[in-house]
């Protein structure tokens, strides 16, 4: 079982004040938010004077005031001063045998961070040196990261997030002015898929387009020879299955069910599938994020602040809908 | 959403329609002798060869059956045909029950229909069958009819059921000597659709249909809770651009796959997702006729696997 924990529209002037908040939310040390408490692994300040890269003090990963992060009061991911060149590893905290997986996010600007997977949880500490490019695994996906946008100016930004996953939204609030990714775990996977990870590509595109446009945003290793000698296959062409009715008559693109009956939306599962030739595969189900309807408009929420939805193309595509905390207002009021 | 716990009727043998009936009938209402049910109650049933009707003084739990009185049929497990028995869902916290008629209508049919109001008027007439209200809903407004096997209704029979669901098959020894029903409440329907209530109306039909003549579902209408529509869909998932489809694709890595939970979406005037079917499944076309998935955790049926399987949950350790 999961808890999924919110950090909802929260308003920041800059992209790098978000970053002070993301990790510390997602090992639970932010002030005034409960996160899902997953696990520092390893970070690095490009600025810092004396010890840019640091592995958190043992049995204390959970918190960004731990002694190693400490020492000095110089170490930025402490110090909530994050800068660019400065990266920090998390790991996810699934438990009951699961394999856990680490997540290295980079800070490559004043607005950009990019988001690669390590689905093995096998980062290897101190690989690389010092640098703003550490060694990562031959298993990361993508191999090429993905860059997820925020903004200069003041911005809302979201997190949904569990022990196995995360899915982030930055919004300028005009719109097309908005990024989102997932990463982490889908459900229902089979028992012997043994690294069911997942991470979206585009985070500039904030809908779902699958049903017209086969782009293949979605990544993941794979899980037919992921424990074979060798086995490293990379796919990079998941597509997402939408629920619908027959033929191509899907629930949230189709205009004649978007009439909406008694006056309620409703979020619907989406699948992930990866046509890979030998690869060929129907991950599971995305978690804490959903479809809605196309015609529903750009952002907004529903089932009583139940779910939120965005989409910087409605009426063309279908929405991304995220769980939502069932109280803060998207757009936010103030 | 009320709790609800899924109690399974593992493949049970009976050499005819009548005490295949009977006994899941003890199922529903956990008067079994060893195997636990949801509870649901009796209303009333009618014994033809009595000419009979009758309201139980235990309506559910142990001794049900038997506290009908005199010479009845259901009560001295010798039902003929046209015997009928009206029951009632066992859902907590003051929420809308359903009732479900089943008739032992032929020595190898079994027609049912629901009263999603239930609004049955006991007492009347010693007649099959009976009078039913006005909103009754099975195949739009007739009974559904759902043919068993053999020249008496030989077969096996499996449910699957809670407090306010029931889903069931028959089958025989043949591939396609197999039929399936359901009828009962759907999980994660619209807050303000009070009695989320549907029922199947073809169940020769034994797979997740996909295609556009697919109308098998019904219920009354939550706009205006008084239509009865029938042009319910099956809902699944599938990739767009991609033309496949995840459950009917021979070239899928298959040790095992994800489950999907089909869901039902009607079309037309009163259209509207309902929502996802409890404790049944869709499984992979791969799986062909019959097979357990995992350990024993699940089973699936079909009877034609050019399209999706049905999956039921299952109890660990009946053969399938």
């Amino acid at each position: 079982m999961t808890t999924t924990r919110f950090y909802a529209a929260q308003n920041k002037t800059s992209f790098l004040s978000f970053c002070a908040d993301f990790a510390r939310f997602l090992i639970n040390d932010l002030a005034s938010f409960t996160g899902p408490g997953w696990k520092i692994v390893e970070a690095y300040d490009n600025d810092c004077p004396t010890t840019k890269r640091r592995v958190p003090t043992p049995l204390d990963e959970k918190n960004m005031d731990n002694t190693s992060f400490s020492t000095g009061s110089d170490f930025g991911w402490q110090q909530n001063s994050i800068g660019t060149s400065d990266w920090i590893v998390l790991e996810s905290v699934i438990g009951g045998g699961a394999t856990e997986f680490q997540v290295i996010f980079k800070i490559t600007g004043t607005t950009t961070m990019t988001i690669q997977l390590m689905p093995k949880g096998d980062f290897p500490i101190g690989g690389g040196g010092d640098t703003p490019n550490p060694t990562l695994p031959s298993t990361t996906v993508p191999a090429s990261a993905p860059t997820i946008t925020g903004y200069t100016s003041a911005a809302r930004y979201s997190i949904v997030a569990d022990e196995g996953m995360f899915a982030f939204l930055f919004d300028a609030l005009t719109l097309t002015g908005c990024n989102w990714t997932y990463v982490g775990q889908v459900d229902g996977a089979p028992s012997d898929d043994s690294y069911p990870y997942v991470i979206w590509d585009t985070p500039a595109q904030v809908t779902f387009n699958d049903l017209v446009a086969a782009s293949g945003n979605w990544h993941r290793l794979s899980p037919v020879n992921a424990d074979l000698p060798g086995g490293d296959s990379l796919l990079s062409n998941g597509l997402e299955a939408h629920y619908y009715q027959y033929a191509t008559n899907y629930i949230h693109w189709s205009t004649d069910l978007g009439v909406l009956v008694l006056a309620q939306e409703r979020p619907l599962p989406i699948g992930v599938f990866f046509p890979d030739a030998g690869h060929r595969h129907f991950a599971g189900w995305l978690r804490n994020v959903y479809s809605a309807h196309r015609n529903m408009g750009a952002l907004g929420t529903f089932g009583n602040k139940d779910y939120m939805f965005r989409n910087d193309d409605a009426d063309s595509y279908i929405a991304i809908c995220f769980a939502w905390d069932g109280s803060t207002a998207y757009p936010p009021t103030s | 959403m009320p709790l609800t716990a899924v109690k399974i009727y593992p493949k049970q043998y009976h050499a005819t329609l009548g005490k295949g009936l009977r006994d899941l009938v003890a199922f529903l209402i956990n008067d079994h002798a060893s195997i636990t049910g949801p509870g649901w109650s009796i209303v009333e049933a009618f014994d033809s060869a009595a000419v009979s009707r009758q309201i139980p003084s235990t309506p559910s739990g142990s001794g049900a059956l038997n506290s009908f009185t005199g010479t009845f049929s259901w009560k001295d497990d010798t039902l003929t045909t046209d015997d009928w028995i009206v029951l009632e869902t066992n859902i907590a916290g003051g929420n809308p029950e359903f009732q479900f008629y089943m008739e032992y209508a032929t020595a190898t049919t079994l027609q049912y229909i629901m009263f999603p109001f239930e609004d049955f008027s006991t007492g009347g007439g010693a007649v099959s069958p009976p009078t039913f209200p006005s909103r009754a809903v099975g195949s739009t407004t007739s009974v559904v009819t759902h043919t068993a096997f053999g020249t008496a209704g030989e077969g096996w029979y499996t449910a699957v059921a809670d407090e306010q669901m029931l889903s069931f098959c028959i089958t025989m020894g043949g591939k396609t000597s197999i039929s399936w029903g359901y009828v009962g409440s759907i999980d994660e329907a619209f807050s303000n659709d009070t009695r989320p209530f549907v029922i199947y109306d073809n169940p020769s039909v034994v797979i997740i249909y996909n295609g556009s003549g697919g109308t098998y579902w019904n219920r009354v209408s939550p706009i205006d809770n008084d239509t009865i529509i029938g042009t319910g869909y099956w809902m699944m998932p599938k990739p767009g651009a991609a033309a496949t489809d995840l459950f009917i694709d021979s070239t899928f890595w298959l040790p095992r796959q994800p489950l999907a939970s089909p869901g039902i979406v009607f079309t037309g005037t009163h259209n509207h997702v309902v929502g996802f079917l409890r404790n049944v499944y869709m499984g992979h076309n791969g799986n062909a006729y019959r097979n357990i998935l995992g350990s024993k955790d699940y089973i699936c049926f079909s009877d034609d696997p050019t399209d999706a399987c049905i999956v039921f949950p299952w109890d660990g350790s009946t053969e399938w």
